[in-house]
């Protein structure tokens, strides 16, 4: 699913990258793991084509990154940050603004559907109805990845996603994500998800 | 129209005097702004100095081309403000800044000039200088906030514009919000003095038509106008400068260039 080859990556001159290669399958639950500043949150944003490198190549579903097909690549990647900030408005007109981005519309709004993902977040029904800015750090992460679920993306790239959550929470969230079928890449200081049966990538 | 009084040197000695008054607040309070407050104030009597005896020789003369590029210095020094207040290149930023600025406030003073003051001649100094100053000062003003907010974005919530890519968003989605917020809160200022002018402050361009000899209503005609010939190169201005520096700021992946920013500044 990604394969990245012989990678070359400084921020001035501090050598983050030099000739690294990673390859993960699809389904894959990976866990990188390397000391702070040793560039595991570029890598996932190397993936997501935010960050560019100094050589080296990478492939999505074997597809190489680049302007050309970046759009693309980006619509199999599911990128969820630590604190996610939505726009002031209800949360069910975020998820409909989202949709009515032009890549996703022939995504169809449908709430049956919608309301039960948020069953399996373990969110209430009437969190549709709230407004983001009333939302807890934990829900709005769990309307990132009912979002990205909606978007039927492949890869899930995970950085530091369970920090602010309390550990129920933490144990709730790590489970779904080991359950779903997509490949998930993970970015972690937490617990929680050492003790978790997962691939460990360590540099 | 009689002209207003003439301030003599007696006059302008008691005006510097009146400058020792917060001078002397500075001082006691022992705030760091003494030294600043005597060059701010010794920079303004220069180049309003230069700029009087300046303005003095245009307007006799009035000439077109010379009109026109005492207009161009004005929009040279505002470009490079608005360049310098972001810590940006200004190789990169030094044309797309200056077109915006160029086209607003041409189509604002020639359609200010042409339909309002109504003159046929819309180059004419004592018309064109004066109004496009107040013009493009108050542009530069909504642009340091505009330019400001959108950098300031990318340099502390870039992961913000990351997640709305990563939902689907092209860069031009995803830059939506963040244009929307830099003409909200560059426009607001300017919106909030137009509701309160009169009632909280007489504006510069109106007390001096009534120290001139207008008589008030005149004053005010004009002062209307002009609120709105402010707003309209104001919104202008930002939208163009935002439009342009978009153009010139992200590379092929939609990330924000890094050396767009002089190294010390990011």
């Amino acid at each position: 699913m990604i394969k990245i080859k012989n990678l070359h990556l400084s921020f001035g001159d501090k050598k983050i990258f030099t000739d690294f290669s990673l390859v993960i399958k699809k389904g894959e639950k990976v866990l990188l793991n390397a000391p702070s500043g040793k560039g595991k949150s570029s890598l996932l944003k190397i993936i997501m084509g935010f960050v560019k490198v100094d050589s080296g190549e990478v492939y999505i579903a074997d597809k190489l990154l680049s302007p050309d097909n970046i759009k693309e690549i980006r619509a199999k990647i599911a990128y969820l940050p630590q604190d996610i900030a939505l726009p002031k408005m209800k949360v069910e007109d975020f998820i409909k603004s989202v949709l009515a981005y032009e890549s996703n519309r022939k995504i169809c709004y449908c709430r049956e559907q919608v309301e039960a993902m948020l069953e399996d977040l373990m969110l209430p029904k009437d969190t549709l109805t709230q407004r983001t800015g009333s939302l807890s750090g934990g829900e709005k992460q769990r309307i990132g990845i009912l979002i990205m679920q909606l978007l039927n993306r492949e890869v899930f790239l995970l950085d530091e996603v369970t920090s602010a959550l309390n550990s129920q929470l933490k144990e709730f969230i790590t489970d779904y994500f080991l359950r779903m079928e997509q490949t998930i890449i993970v970015v972690s200081h937490d617990e929680v998800w050492c003790q978790k049966e997962l691939r460990r990538v360590e540099w | 129209m009689e002209g207003a009084k003439d301030l003599s040197l007696y006059s302008m000695f008691f005006a510097y005097l009146l400058f020792l008054v917060p001078l002397g607040i500075l001082y006691f309070t022992k705030v760091k702004l003494v030294k600043e407050s005597i060059f701010s104030v010794l920079r303004m009597s220069i180049q309003l100095g230069l700029v009087g005896i300046y303005l003095q020789y245009i307007f006799e003369w009035n000439i077109i081309w010379l009109n026109i590029a005492w207009l161009f210095v004005m929009i040279i020094v505002s470009t490079f403000s608005i360049i310098n207040s972001n810590g940006v290149r200004k190789r990169l930023f030094f044309f797309p800044i200056i077109g915006a600025l160029v086209i607003s406030l041409f189509l604002n003073i020639s359609y200010f000039n042409y339909f309002i003051i109504n003159i046929s001649d819309i180059f004419n100094a004592k018309y064109l200088i004066p109004i496009s100053g107040m013009l493009l000062g108050n542009s530069l003003k909504g642009n340091i906030i505009a330019t400001n907010t959108f950098f300031d974005y990318f340099k502390n919530r870039e992961q913000e514009y990351f997640f709305t890519l990563s939902l689907g968003a092209s860069r031009q989605e995803a830059l939506k919000p963040i244009v929307r917020e830099s003409l909200k809160r560059s426009l607001r200022p300017t919106l909030a003095s137009i509701a309160t002018i009169g009632l909280v402050s007489l504006p510069g361009m109106m007390t001096g038509q009534i120290l001139g000899g207008s008589i008030p209503m005149t004053a005010i005609k004009y002062q209307i106008a002009i609120m709105i010939a402010i707003f309209s190169t104001m919104a202008i201005s930002i939208f163009l400068v935002i439009l342009f520096l978009k153009n010139v700021s992200f590379n092929k992946f939609d990330v924000m260039k890094k050396y767009i920013f002089i190294k010390g500044e990011n």
